[in-house]
């Protein structure tokens, strides 16, 4: 395995525990510094395939991340290096304030008070929320929460960002100001989402999935004008 | 949708705000042993101790309206169990009556139980209330992590306090969204409507405590909470204690009469 490679998934079939098809031989290698968009219809899988990158989700599959093979071993090291934003901010943020979910990584670590709170300043730093120390995640606007949200992965220093739908439910001048926050952030990115126009923007390859395997990979220009191959997985504009 | 209805005044700015969580979570207690150890009938104690929780409330400048209207929630509570205490201690009759064969007396003796209980449970709750309402959530949490309280204690009320809120905007939105589409019908429908949406909150919660404790070990949490001290004790917090602990100690002393 070269050095260069982020994520290397061989042969992941997955299916929850009620029996229902989750994922099936999806083969995916994602490069460091790349900016991969994971685009589907509702229910094809993508934050199943997600929560396999640090796994909270587990199977027999060849996984690796990071140089790091999906093992029990690992698992401390690969959530470190994993940043994973989940979809409902409500479920990330789950202190009574904002430093406390931000420290909350950090701390997990081990790392020193000092080291915390001057991480948890920069996380915070980021994304713009400064400030908000002390306040409590729950009277925060929902752009506000997506922001903390990432913050509180930030602070791990994480070398891959994987995020699931960071523009849901967010306003068009909210989305505006994500997505050019989250084109600062100097990471390998992973973003699930079937905001076409976030993907455009941030994304340079779009991996589409339906029905729990992948059915188009390659260039988000070419995947994103082929209006044919949308409509027939459910993302056309029209 | 925003509400704060635990500690809703708790962001205010006063003296009683400002001390350490630890000083006022152990004057607390202090207050309401003493409360409740005092005799039956010592009303000049009471009256004191009135006095001295009236004067803390005063200084934290907790709306006055406010904090009698939280005081009286303990009312039906205390006279469901003790309200039939007059009727049953043995004594002298204050007042009789018979209904048949039945002879039904309250006694002097019995009412002065009633009152006692009352008033013990009104000024208790008095000083909780002071308590939950000069400190904000976090720090009352802070505070009883470091007195001792197990880990597990604290991260259950973190999140019961976290979540509760989550949870009441949802109740909102089901009821919003079930009378939007003109709820009525017969008593059994009703409830029965009733029913599913307790089950579907059941599971809804029951599935974000799961998401949850994904988000918590995608950060790398290990069954462990990390812990980081952040409260110290100053100045005030000392002469608030010698101050309460003369207050409270030497009237018990000069007027305590069984």
């Amino acid at each position: 395995m070269t050095p260069d490679i982020a994520i290397q998934i061989h042969k992941l079939s997955y299916n929850y525990p009620d029996g229902q098809r989750g994922l099936k031989n999806v083969d995916l290698s994602v490069h460091r510094g790349e900016s991969v968009a994971i685009i589907g219809p509702n229910g094809a899988g993508k934050s199943t395939l997600l929560l396999h990158l640090n796994g909270i989700l587990r199977s027999s599959a060849d996984i690796e991340v990071c140089g790091l093979k999906m093992e029990d071993r690992n698992l401390r090291e690969i959530r470190k290096k994993v940043g994973m934003v989940f979809q409902d901010p409500e479920d990330q943020l789950f202190s009574l304030s904002v430093y406390d979910d931000v420290a909350f990584g950090p701390l997990n670590m081990g790392y020193a008070e000092k080291e915390v709170s001057g991480r948890v300043a920069v996380a915070l730093g980021k994304v713009g929320m400064n400030g908000f120390e002390k306040r409590s995640s729950h009277h925060l606007s929902i752009g506000e929460k997506k922001r903390v949200a990432i913050a509180t992965v930030l602070s791990l220093d994480p070398e891959l960002l994987v995020l699931d739908e960071p523009t849901g439910s967010l306003d068009p001048r909210g989305k505006g100001s994500l997505i050019s926050l989250l084109e600062a952030l100097p990471v390998t990115r992973i973003i699930a989402s079937h905001d076409l126009d976030l993907v455009g923007r941030l994304c340079s390859r779009t991996v589409l999935i339906d029905c729990g395997s992948i059915a188009a990979d390659g260039e988000t220009g070419a995947i994103l004008g082929n209006e044919a191959l949308l409509a027939a997985h459910g993302l056309a504009r029209n | 949708m925003k509400h704060s209805f635990i500690d809703q005044y708790s962001d205010l700015n006063s003296f009683i705000h400002r001390l350490d969580p630890r000083t006022k979570l152990l004057a607390c207690p202090a207050f309401i042993l003493l409360v409740v150890l005092t005799p039956a009938g010592n009303w000049k104690l009471f009256i004191f101790y009135l006095c001295v929780i009236a004067i803390l409330i005063l200084v934290s400048r907790l709306p006055l309206l406010y904090v009698l209207k939280r005081s009286l929630i303990i009312f039906p509570f205390v006279l469901m169990v003790a309200v039939f205490i007059p009727f049953f201690k043995q004594g002298q009759a204050v007042w009789s009556y018979a209904i048949g064969v039945w002879h039904i007396s309250v006694t002097y003796e019995g009412l002065l139980v009633l009152a006692n209980v009352l008033i013990k449970s009104w000024l208790s709750m008095l000083s909780l209330i002071l308590l939950s309402s000069s400190t904000r959530m976090a720090d009352l949490l802070e505070g009883m992590k470091q007195l001792g309280t197990p880990k597990i204690f604290i991260l259950i009320i973190s999140f019961m306090y976290r979540y509760l809120f989550i949870l009441a905007d949802q109740v909102i939105r089901m009821s919003q969204a079930r009378d939007s589409r003109n709820f009525g019908g017969s008593r059994s429908h009703q409830f029965r409507t009733l029913g599913n949406m307790i089950g579907t909150l059941f599971i809804r919660s029951y599935e974000r405590g799961e998401r949850v404790y994904a988000a918590m070990l995608a950060r790398g949490y290990n069954g462990e909470m990390p812990v980081m001290k952040k409260l110290n004790f100053k100045s005030p917090d000392a002469y608030f204690s010698l101050v309460m602990a003369v207050l409270l100690i030497c009237p018990a002393i000069l007027w305590w009469q069984p």
